[in-house]
């Protein structure tokens, strides 16, 4: 009878503790904005990055597009892995075929990633900026910088 | 020599009795002069059977000869070992968005280029690397 009601509490302390770590990570995840620039000198015609997150803490949950007129469309990325929620990491692409004159020179928003994080350590993102190219589709010396806010 | 040679009589009798002596002498080989010639000759054609030392351009010559040829071999193989991915459309070697860019400059379907810049971009297995 003894065995049978320790048997009892130990299984509802585990259970305890269980639902305590699940209410835990639930209050840790939270959601964040990242905002991504590239600095060019020359027009920018096309561009392509990759986000991490260096403790793999980071699912990715969507991708918009950013400031330039050049660039109306939403850029390229894996919707598929964004939807299954499978994206702890993201690939960003997109060029423009407008003229030289109309491409964004300078410091531009080419997209902003919204991301969902998990546990309590803040986030170490590491930004690639993988190529950009100039109106001719020659490649281009650039700088990629980001800035984040807090998600809803 | 006979004793009655008349080639002797109108020599001087001093020079016909050494004339004879030196007629009587037997020739006189030493073992010990012998042996050192035959020893002599031997060294001498000896040293000149010993092949020479082969020069360093020949020594390397067959190596080289084979490290050239592997060489051909790879530049000539290598276009059907290793062919550039089809993505790369403007062969730099790596396939990147400036690919997909450089499809649509050439007026190119753009359903093509939205499945190259799609690969470019994917995450799992259908990641259009070289």
């Amino acid at each position: 009878m003894k065995a049978r009601s320790l048997y009892i509490a130990l299984a509802a302390v585990a259970a305890l503790a269980a639902s305590f770590a699940l209410f835990a990570q639930q209050q840790t995840a939270r959601f964040a904005v990242v905002d991504v620039y590239v600095d060019s000198a020359a027009p920018l015609a096309a561009w392509q990055f990759e986000l991490r997150e260096q403790h793999g803490e980071m699912q990715v949950v969507g991708v918009e597009n950013g400031d330039s007129r050049a660039y109306p469309e939403a850029p390229y990325f894996d919707r598929a892995a964004v939807d299954r929620g499978a994206a702890d990491r993201i690939i960003v692409a997109s060029f423009s075929l407008k003229p030289a004159a109309e491409l964004p020179i300078g410091r531009a928003r080419v997209a902003t990633v919204h991301v969902r994080l998990t546990g309590a350590a803040s986030p170490d993102y590491q930004l690639q900026l993988v190529a950009a190219g100039a109106a001719d589709g020659q490649p281009i010396d650039a700088k990629i910088t980001f800035d984040t806010r807090t998600g809803r | 020599m006979p004793e009655s040679d008349p080639q002797f009589e109108n020599l001087p009798d001093a020079l016909v009795a050494r004339l004879k002596r030196a007629d009587r002498s037997q020739p006189i080989v030493d073992p010990r002069t012998d042996h050192a010639i035959i020893a002599d000759a031997r060294r001498h054609f000896l040293a000149a059977r010993r092949p020479r030392p082969r020069k360093p351009v020949i020594r390397w010559a067959l190596p080289l000869a084979a490290a050239a040829a592997l060489l051909v071999a790879v530049l000539v193989l290598r276009p059907f070992g290793l062919q550039r991915s089809a993505d790369d459309v403007d062969g730099s070697g790596r396939v990147d968005i400036l690919d997909a860019f450089a499809l649509a400059r050439s007026q190119a379907d753009q359903q093509k280029v939205d499945a190259l810049a799609a690969r470019i971009v994917s995450l799992g297995e259908h990641r259009s690397d070289l």
